[in-house]
């Protein structure tokens, strides 16, 4: 080991400035991502809903563009998104309604009536499903729950409201379950055993006390699952028909603002592809105020929390006095005997239901499975995986996976060091300054933004505006902005868990801020970081949104180069999935897909767990 | 408590019962129609040709006034082959594609008696016909790569290519196409109509094959999503590598900007499902169910 003395002072002390303004720039990026897609979104946009005008687009009730429209000629397409607006409404609350209560109910049952072995493995199992390709999803509403909701509709269709409820709905469960039995587990086991202690039967203490204890988490939740039900793309077009129409019922063609967006992107005319931007503000609109009610509800709870804190502590310095009870015993009126019968059978009914829920869940992820893997292994063929693609020969998706492999392999290398670097200063450095509630609020906002809006803002900015055009370079730029927050959340998290003790302790022995970081944080938090890698790799394999349009979406050959276009394993799905003629390579891709994502994320959950107990033991 | 509980979930049943019969008790279902995006030349085609006794088409009034009659309840497709899949999976659908692209899970009805076939396209006798186009910018300076490309277009040895399931252009150069006598290298771009596509990927093999081996050095990057984007791309090409299709014909506000020509004629076909008994209809049905103004099946009798 080197003596301290031959350790120049001046230079270790630059290398740590250098190193603290990197880490700092890396957070701000995310700052700076925000008000770039921000910027690009509505300098395109405005000027387009500015020439149809704001009333008319935002309540406008008929969509139909014409190609031939510019900024500067007259109009001829009418640009009204209101019926989009109102089928993103109900397609939402739908799927609040769904996958809301549901997924409430599954996490009570996972949090409060689960216990050992069989809780983990169940939260696991419902953590799955978070982790299934929003394409496969609308693959399994078409092929399996469009024929069953057909005999519901009038022209046997089956695609409607309906149709995306349930398939959103399912896919926002996963986000719900995981905040709520979150929060559940926090509240303090001090409240359960007071309740119990006050005579109440368990499964009635779960409801009156755990679950309100727990309101801010599971408020959380829905607003955190009303923000990836707005955004869904992909999964929607492929059951809601797509007719840009307030449908009549539930079981009739609508369309949703995503959908809009994807459907006509393609062959968009210059005031129409303005108004598709548009669409996209509205979006970007939409979830920036969804995620403002976010940090007010988490805010305010916790404000209430800490003030009945504080009200603890006070109220032992006021005088004794006799004790207040509101409504004594003998003034309140009788309460009838079958409300009192129904009330004390609510408990039993919400375990039940809590049970049903959780049954439900697990079954959903189970058709999924069974439904991908039973159609698509048998086709999954040697010659499918490794054979090039030639025109007129048969379809193969060896392309797409060294499309995917680029596609990962640039994507991670831009979005890792910033992520990372983002994190280490935002906990080591940052901590409590104003700076870096921005900076959270920057990256929570990156979260929580639309695929399609992402697709948008590659298109202009990385395929238009740098000159990329359609290539595996732009979409992986485009997706490495993407995974971002969720590299810079993973690894916070894992920085997190590495106690102080080793840092003070490095320290003390009169290692700089950089040379601990490096040397003994990092070290420590790199199973969690090798597990943020691993969760971005399995996001960006699954997205497709983004990638049709900034990066490809027909088959194509072999990608030769980062600048040729390629079509990625999720967007190849996508085209198999619509055409009729390659039902079997359609099924082995989705297999391949889910096999590959479900492998990812068990490898990112065993490497975070590692991590866990190593720091809990050692 | 038990029996509580059993009175819940019998009252629970019943209502879920009550909900599928009501289902199910619906006599015949309505027609589902199914239509194409709006950019879809073939979209464009089929609702210009579908009129009513007054010379009304679902694009336009007998006026001259443009508008849009899809009924409201259509279900949109994107692709050719969506189509297809939506009326093979559904027994009250119809829809329209490229006869082209007609496969054995759906069923082409008769147009006014008359089926759909490369004879009868040929002679007129079926109506719902358009041609398929190829375009480039007009007076674009081409790319080594996409002159050649265009030039096997251009020449008898596509036609005979195209002549397999659609019917040959009877103006179309009488020379085959002769390979290039040196090595050409670059990309060619070719965007447009989803109805186009397969007969492209054709053309594009039968090129490798003729062109051997000093054509190797190209590459195709096609990418089709609808008349309109190949329209549009043409349009904004400045490389000079970009190649059209559309599946109608070009319109006049596009005819100034274009250069193109027609490579094959095609027949829209009429497709219902397989289980469905309709072997004829009228283009007068055809305006009515698709305005919404006939409902069922059994009224086309």
């Amino acid at each position: 080991m080197r003596s301290r003395s031959s350790v120049p002072k001046k230079s270790a002390f630059h290398a740590d400035a250098v190193l603290k303004s990197v880490f700092m720039l890396s957070a701000v990026f995310a700052i700076f991502a925000v008000l770039a897609i921000f910027v690009f979104l509505f300098w395109k946009g405005i000027p387009a809903i500015a020439k149809i005008g704001l009333k008319n687009f935002l309540f406008g009730r008929v969509w139909r563009p014409s190609g031939y429209d510019t900024y500067d000629s007259g109009i001829t397409g009418s640009y009204g998104i209101f019926n989009m607006i109102a089928g993103s409404f109900a397609a939402t609350a739908g799927a609040l309604l769904i996958g809301g209560t549901t997924g409430f109910f599954t996490a009570v049952y996972i949090a409060e009536f689960c216990r050992g072995w069989f809780k983990k493995a169940l939260f696991r199992m419902v953590s799955l499903l978070a982790g299934i390709p929003s394409v496969v999803y609308g693959f399994f509403g078409l092929k399996v729950l469009l024929p069953i909701l057909g005999y519901f509709s009038d022209n046997g269709s089956g695609s409607g409201i309906m149709a995306v409820s349930v398939v959103l709905g399912v896919m926002i469960l996963p986000t719900i379950v995981a905040l709520s039995v979150n929060g559940l587990d926090s509240v303090p086991k001090s409240y359960t055993e007071g309740a119990l202690a006050l005579g109440a039967k368990y499964d009635r203490v779960v409801f009156t006390v755990n679950v309100p204890a727990a309101k801010s988490g599971i408020y959380a939740s829905l607003i955190l699952g009303t923000g990836r039900a707005i955004g869904e793309t992909m999964a929607v077009i492929m059951v809601a028909g797509n007719s840009p129409v307030i449908p009549k019922d539930l079981f009739s063609s609508f369309r949703t603002l995503t959908g809009n967006v994807v459907l006509e992107m393609g062959y968009a005319g210059e005031l129409q592809l303005g108004a598709l931007i548009g669409t996209g503000c509205v979006l970007f609109i939409v979830v920036l105020i969804i995620n403002i009610i976010f940090n007010i509800v988490r805010g305010t709870e916790e404000r209430k929390i800490k003030r009945a804190a504080k009200v603890c502590k006070v109220g032992k310095k006021k005088k004794e006095g006799p004790i207040h009870i509101d409504r004594p015993a003998d003034t309140q009126k009788p309460v009838p005997l079958w409300m009192k019968k129904v009330v004390s059978a609510l408990p039993s009914i919400g375990k039940a239901a809590s049970a049903a829920a959780s049954f439900f869940a697990f079954g959903a992820l189970l058709s999924i499975l069974l439904f991908v893997f039973i159609n698509g292994l048998p086709h999954i063929r040697w010659a499918f995986l490794t054979e090039d693609f030639r025109y007129g020969g048969p379809q193969t998706i060896f392309p797409s996976i060294i499309a995917t492999l680029l596609l990962v392999a640039v994507s991670v290398a831009v979005a890792m060091p910033l992520g990372v670097f983002a994190a280490i200063y935002m906990n080591e450095y940052a901590g409590k300054k104003k700076g870096a509630a921005y900076v959270r609020l920057a990256v929570e906002t990156l979260g929580g933004i639309p695929s399609i809006v992402y697709g948008l803002f590659g298109l202009i900015f990385f395929s238009g505006l740098l000159g990329l055009g359609t290539s595996i370079l732009a979409g992986a730029l485009t997706v490495a902005i993407m995974i971002i927050p969720v590299t810079v959340r993973a690894t916070e998290e894992s920085l997190k868990s590495v106690p102080d003790a080793l840092r003070e302790g490095s320290f003390a022995l009169g290692a700089g801020k950089v040379r601990t970081i490096f040397r003994v944080v990092v070290p420590s938090a790199m199973p969690g970081m090798v597990s943020a890698v691993i969760l971005g790799i399995s996001r960006i394999v699954s997205e497709s949104a983004p990638l049709l349009f900034t990066m490809g979406a027909s088959l194509k050959p072999t990608p030769d180069s980062l600048m040729s276009g390629g079509t990625s394993l999720a967007v190849a799905l996508y085209k198999f999935a619509g055409e009729g003629l390659h039902v079997n390579e359609a099924y082995a891709t989705a297999a391949i897909l889910v096999l590959l994502v479900l492998i990812l994320n068990t490898l990112s959950n065993r490497i975070g767990e590692r991590l866990q107990k190593k720091l809990k033991g050692g | 408590m038990k029996k509580r509980i059993a009175r819940i979930i019998v009252v629970a049943m019943a209502f879920v019962g009550l909900a599928l019969s009501a289902g199910c008790t619906k006599e015949e279902k309505d027609i589902l129609v199914v239509a194409r995006e709006a950019g879809s030349g073939t979209r464009e085609a089929f609702d210009g040709m579908i009129k009513n006794t007054a010379g009304d088409s679902l694009m336009k009034t007998a006026g001259g006034i443009s508008r849009d009659a899809l009924v409201e309840t259509a279900d949109i497709q994107n692709t050719t082959n969506n189509v297809m899949m939506k009326v093979a999976g559904n027994k009250n659908a119809i829809g329209y594609i490229s006869l082209g692209s007609l496969n054995d899970t759906v069923k082409a009805v008769k147009v006014a008696g008359i089926a759909g076939s490369p004879a009868t396209v040929l002679d007129g006798s079926y109506t719902l016909q358009r041609p398929f186009v190829i375009l480039v910018r007009k007076n674009a300076a081409l790319t080594p790569a996409a002159a050649d490309f265009l030039k096997y277009l251009r020449s008898s040895s596509a036609q005979d290519i195209v002549g397999a399931k659609l019917v040959k252009q009877e103006n179309a150069s009488q020379s085959a196409y002769i390979a290039p006598a040196e090595p050409i290298s670059g990309a060619v771009v070719i965007k447009g109509s989803t109805s186009v596509d397969p007969c492209m990927d054709l053309l594009i093999a039968d090129y490798q094959k003729k062109g051997g081996s000093n054509v190797i050095g190209i590459t195709f990057n096609k990418d089709a999503q609808g008349s309109a984007a190949g329209i549009t791309a043409v349009k904004g090409d400045t490389i000079g590598n970009i190649i059209g299709m559309s599946s109608g014909a070009v319109k006049s506000a596009d005819a100034s900007a274009l250069d193109y020509f027609s490579i094959a004629l095609d027949a829209i076909a009429v497709i219902v499902n397989k289980d469905n008994t309709l072997e004829d209809i009228t283009i007068d049905q055809l305006y009515k169910i698709y305005t919404g103004g006939i409902k069922k099946f059994s009224e086309l009798a």
